[in-house]
């Protein structure tokens, strides 16, 4: 059985001038201590699938349909008090801006004893004291820290205790949405190193989002790529390292410049993304897209398997 | 005329923060020199607080440096134009900002942001200037320009605000622009075609680049040259092909180890301790030194010079010689 299981979700946003649908029809499943990778432009939808399969999302966001499964139970009909259950203990978010995560008024240890305290209120404190040690030297962090406050501590090392308090519970599932981007390209990588042998000792299962795609590329297991809204591609990553196949993974994956290799003229894809108010007919992709034929701007074209096994949402493609 | 349209010498903003009793330095920028030829396009590469920002901002005089010399044409115009830089220096020298939506006024279309500079700077026609305005649209690939030309910015998207941005600066027909990260805001599938643009502008007017950004792979493709920054100052120049082929300093070989790219994997390891430079109170000695896999006795004690490899091909480590900072000569 999966761990996450997200069958036709639909979230739309309200606004003074009528719903406006950032997620249409998604679906993925996550199995356990898998790392799937979910990558989109700004406004494709990617942070909001994640969030409202968390059940966090508020107004003026509202889930217009679909099923969201955790092991089995049905998430969309959890109770709050279910779902104060259910979050942090087996699924647990690290959001990208660690400074807004953390209390400016509270120093690292009260943070981890809050939690604890919420969850566990069976331990005693000095055994949540040498949990919040043990978390924090996880993540490389030296546990005299344990009194330092926020604003005292660099951007680096407070995503790191974000990402330790997200793992104070032993979740089986950790979204992980944009926590690097933030950061300079050293300080991301050595976090997102630890991340992974973390993952591996713990066993929990990633969901990943971002809006890098070659980051992805080193690290996930399968991906995701999403459009306005809509899932266009998902599949084992070899796929996409070896160029995808949507026209808009291909596309993407042309628009990053590379380190290596010959230097090409630039190619990005003609267009840009559209807005959520007005989307274009048929496959959303269809304005920007070197493939459209006339079926394209009329039929909207559903995930269907390519010999692959990679799914995609193309009617060139499949 | 010599090619060298801009010359930077020991240019550096150091501030002194604290209070009364324990005075600290900071040096943002420290003993920057590097310069310009018309029509090259040099990138500066570095992490956040390298400083990278700072030098853009002070080429373009909108922030004081402590110490150094700009000279535009081989005149110090710190010298000339002490307290604030000339309209000749603003019309010649013009800056794009990373940030598109902060960056356009939300209650001024766009034919007036473009309107603006050119009236300031030359006198012009009233027909005249809306045909100005038409080409300068054109010129930054927003077509049909009468589309664009009274549009105000909340109905344009983040490339075309980006590109107005671009217009705003070639209004002066200026001959540098500082480009501050001018693609980080926008969505990865058109960031190419704002790169493009600039390249193109380049080929066509000759107009020089300096281009801020922390991403190497944008700057070799935009780039001539790259020079890197670590905690304020320049550790390494060279061609851009070159600085990926064959990184010398260590710093650059880090950042190198540590860009995404395709084909790569985390499992790599990188050549160097993690941490951050001390920008405030600097030890003496190399910045990077703390760091480095290869840090000697001398690195800790005497700051590095340039050791000259080819003709602007530099870096300053003792692995490959042993000039130091308070004996350099310059070039």
């Amino acid at each position: 059985m999966s761990l996450l299981r997200v069958e036709n979700l639909m979230v739309d946003y309200l606004t003074p001038e009528g719903a406006l649908r950032a997620v249409d029809g998604v679906s993925f499943e996550l199995k356990r201590g898998e790392i799937l990778g979910l990558v989109g432009e700004s406004g494709s939808g990617k942070s909001t699938a994640a969030m409202a399969a968390m059940r966090i999302l508020g107004p003026p966001a509202l889930i217009a349909g679909g099923s969201v499964l955790f092991d089995g139970r049905d998430v969309l009909t959890m109770s709050a008090e279910q779902l104060r259950r259910w979050h942090w203990r087996e699924i647990a978010i690290v959001m990208q801006s660690a400074l807004n995560a953390l209390n400016p008024v509270l120093t690292m240890q009260e943070h981890f004893l809050d939690t604890i305290a919420a969850h566990r209120p069976e331990m005693s404190k000095a055994e949540m004291l040498k949990r919040a040690a043990e978390l924090l030297k996880m993540v490389d962090i030296d546990p005299r820290h344990l009194n330092s406050y926020p604003h005292e501590l660099s951007g680096g090392m407070r995503q790191r205790v974000v990402i330790a308090l997200a793992l104070t519970l032993n979740p089986p599932l950790l979204i992980m949405d944009e926590p690097t981007t933030a950061l300079d390209v050293v300080v991301e990588r050595e976090i997102l190193k630890r991340v992974l042998q973390l993952q591996k000792e713990l066993g929990f299962a990633i969901l990943f989002i971002t809006h890098d795609l070659s980051l992805l590329l080193e690290f996930a297991t399968r991906l995701g790529v999403l459009y306005a809204g809509r899932l266009v591609a998902i599949g084992a990553v070899e796929i996409f390292r070896q160029g995808g196949v949507h026209p808009y993974t291909q596309g993407l994956l042309q628009a990053v410049p590379q380190l290596r290799g010959k230097r090409e003229a630039f190619k990005s894809i003609a267009g840009s993304p559209p807005s959520l108010k007005n989307p274009p007919s048929g496959c959303r992709f269809h304005p920007r897209c070197p493939l459209a034929e006339e079926r394209c701007r009329k039929e909207q074209p559903e995930l269907k398997k390519t010999q692959s096994g990679h799914q995609v949402a193309c009617h060139v493609r499949t | 005329m010599t090619d060298k349209l801009l010359d930077i010498q020991h240019l550096g903003v150091h501030f002194a923060i604290g209070g009364l009793f324990d005075k600290s330095a900071l040096r943002a920028v420290h003993d920057v020199n590097f310069s310009v030829d018309r029509g090259d396009i040099v990138a500066l590469v570095g992490e956040s607080g390298s400083g990278k920002s700072t030098i853009a901002r002070l080429i373009c005089r909108l922030e004081k440096p402590t110490g150094g010399k700009i000279l535009l044409d081989g005149k110090d115009v710190l010298e000339t134009e002490p307290h604030a830089a000339s309209k000749e220096y603003r019309r010649r020298v013009q800056m794009i900002f990373q940030d598109p939506f902060g960056s356009l006024n939300p209650v001024h279309t766009v034919a007036y942001h473009l309107a603006r500079p050119l009236q300031l700077h030359q006198v012009i026609s009233r027909n005249e200037l809306r045909q100005r305005i038409l080409t300068l649209l054109e010129t930054v690939g927003l077509k049909p320009a009468e589309d664009f030309i009274d549009k105000f910015p909340h109905s344009l998207s983040g490339g075309q605000r980006q590109r107005v941005a671009i217009a705003r600066a070639l209004a002066t027909e200026p001959d540098l622009i500082c480009a501050d990260e001018p693609t980080s805001m926008l969505d990865v599938s058109i960031r190419m075609d704002i790169l493009q643009l600039l390249t193109d502008l380049r080929d066509q007017q000759q107009t020089a680049f300096i281009f801020v950004t922390h991403d190497l792979a944008a700057a070799r493709q935009l780039a001539d040259r790259i020079l890197v920054l670590y905690a304020g100052q320049l550790v390494e120049e060279a061609t851009s092909d070159e600085l990926i082929a064959d990184p010398k300093h260590p710093y650059t070989q880090l950042l190198l180890a540590a860009a995404p790219q395709q084909g790569g994997s985390l499992d790599t390891p990188l050549p160097a301790k993690p941490g951050a430079p001390q920008n405030v109170d600097p030890p003496p000695g190399c910045a990077f030194a703390e760091r480095c896999n290869q840090a000697m006795d001398l690195c800790r004690q005497q700051t590095p010079g340039w050791t000259w490899l080819e003709k602007k091909r530099r870096v300053r480590c003792y692995l490959y010689g042993v000039s130091r900072a308070d004996e350099e000569t310059g070039e």
